[in-house]
């Protein structure tokens, strides 16, 4: 390892062994390192996703499998992952997935994540007898009473 | 064309469906899956228009006239076209997953960059129009173009520092692992296994070691067994979710607009019109609307008639149709001589596994 491979893993072993912070400074020291660009950048997403990941699965989690639910119409924090067909219907939840790291995906972590149940007559209208089942963020849903 | 163990040598059916297929694909895949990158790399400064040119310039091409034969019939033709189209395929799937590991990058981005959510965005598909044989004709050369600016990308990104040589052609060989034929030995094990099916929808991804399959990182895996009373089919109407660093790429129908529109409207109905499978009223059919976070896989019913099969006998009774729902597993008189539909077997790449 040549002096600027050393700085590099220097810097990746604060993060990973002595939870180094991330901050910009550290971020881009590492990214300078063009040959390890790839091992850096996974690096700090993924040092700063496990925290992310502890803080939301603390923080969210309302709803349980068979909870009534709806889906908003809008969705304040930008989160894109909701078709418009299916905004403003009522469901039930099926399944619970938790907070899911995806990070090739998209920056950062999404909501908890809920399998929901809809009647497809109640959606689109009609007579079928068929359900569809969406993965919808808790973001966009809120309780039915 | 990668050779692998499964390959068979049935015969096309319908032309006109494997080459409209070939035009959707190509389409799909220039429009949503390259050429939008490259528009970030430009937008974020990684490299200039400039660039492209120079290194074109400077680089003589090395893929230009695969499956220009003239001698050959029009099968032989549309055979090379398709292996032609699953060598940009891969690529592409290859230089996007280096660049999106080198810059910071993620595929959310791209699905806004090529209009997943605003049809401003989306960049015009082209139309072909002519005779089977003009289109085929058109495009083979299409194809062969649109390779070249993979190649000019890759070594611009390369001069630049962005990718490695090396590992794009350590990548280039780990690529090719992945396809519908994984798809086919989970599948085979959870018929003989129950157990490993138990721990395959409980722990999704990290069970398929035990096969030998790498559980690739695409997400979380979704597992969902057919059965005699529930019929489980997957879409992704917001772009084209599937997990397909495992099964390989989806069908060319899949990503397109009419089934992911039609498939949640009124599922029965599409599955018989489109793919010609006729559930019975008895039968609760459920659509998948997925999110990149989990990939589903549907574990298509045990045909009957294949008691005492092996395992790898099994492993080739499944489609890539019935690993969305789309269809049933196969007949084992039906190996090799699959029914092509309008929809359904159109485009049976990577080629009858």
């Amino acid at each position: 390892m040549g002096p600027r491979e050393t700085e590099a893993a220097r810097l990746l072993a604060q993060l990973f062994f002595v939870g180094g912070k991330i901050t910009t400074e550290t971020q881009s020291s590492l990214s300078q390192y063009q040959s390890l660009r790839v091992l850096c950048a996974s690096a700090v997403n993924k040092a700063a996703a496990d925290k992310r990941v502890e803080d939301m699965e603390t923080k969210h989690g309302s709803f349980k499998v068979g909870d009534p639910v709806a889906v908003k119409q809008e969705n304040p924090h930008g989160n894109p992952r909701t078709p418009k067909y299916i905004r403003g219907k009522a469901g039930v939840v099926v399944e619970v997935h938790g907070v899911i790291s995806n990070l090739n995906d998209h920056r950062g972590l999404y909501p908890p994540l809920y399998t929901v149940a809809f009647n497809v007559k109640e959606v689109f209208g009609g007579a079928s007898p068929d359900k569809i089942r969406m993965d919808l963020h808790e973001d966009w849903l809120e309780p039915v009473r | 064309m990668a050779e692998h163990p499964h390959q068979t040598d049935s015969h096309m059916h319908d032309f006109e469906a494997h080459v409209r297929a070939a035009e959707e694909d190509l389409e799909y895949y220039r429009a949503k899956r390259i050429e939008p990158r490259i528009f970030t790399l430009l937008r974020r400064g990684f490299i200039e228009f400039a660039d492209l040119f120079n290194t074109a310039s400077a680089s003589p091409g090395k893929t230009g006239d695969s499956g220009n034969g003239q001698e050959k019939d029009i099968e032989g033709r549309v055979r090379a076209l398709e292996d032609a189209l699953d060598d940009y395929v891969r690529e592409i799937g290859l230089l996007t997953s280096s660049i999106g590991g080198a810059i910071d990058v993620v595929t959310e981005d791209s699905r806004v960059e090529r209009g997943d959510y605003n049809e401003f965005f989306r960049l015009t598909h082209r139309v072909y129009k002519g005779t089977l044989d003009e289109r085929v004709r058109q495009l083979t050369e299409d194809v062969a173009k649109n390779r070249r600016v993979l190649e000019v990308l890759a070594r611009a990104l390369i001069q630049k520092g962005i990718l490695n040589e090396n590992d794009l052609n350590e990548d280039r060989e780990a690529i090719k692992k992945a396809g519908p034929w994984n798809g086919g030995k989970i599948v085979a094990r959870c018929w003989i296994d129950p157990d490993f099916k138990k721990k395959l929808v409980s722990e999704g991804r990290p069970a398929l070691r035990e096969l030998g399959i790498p559980p690739g990182r695409v997400g979380k895996l979704g597992v969902l067994e057919n059965t005699d009373k529930v019929h489980n089919v997957i879409v992704c109407t917001l772009c084209s979710c599937y997990p397909y660093d495992l099964l390989g790429d989806t069908p060319w129908w899949y990503k397109q607009d009419i089934y992911k529109k039609r498939i949640v409207a009124d599922p029965r109905a599409i599955l018989a019109e489109m793919f010609e499978l006729k559930l019975p009223p008895s039968m609760e059919v459920r659509v998948y609307d997925s999110t990149s976070d989990v990939r589903y896989m549907v574990i298509p019913r045990r045909p009957k008639g294949t008691d005492g099969m092996k395992e790898e006998q099994l492993a080739k009774l499944v489609t890539v149709d019935s690993l969305i729902g789309a269809g049933e597993a196969i007949r084992p008189s039906e190996v090799g001589k699959q029914k092509e539909t309008q929809w359904g077997h159109a485009k049976p790449r990577p080629r009858d596994y």
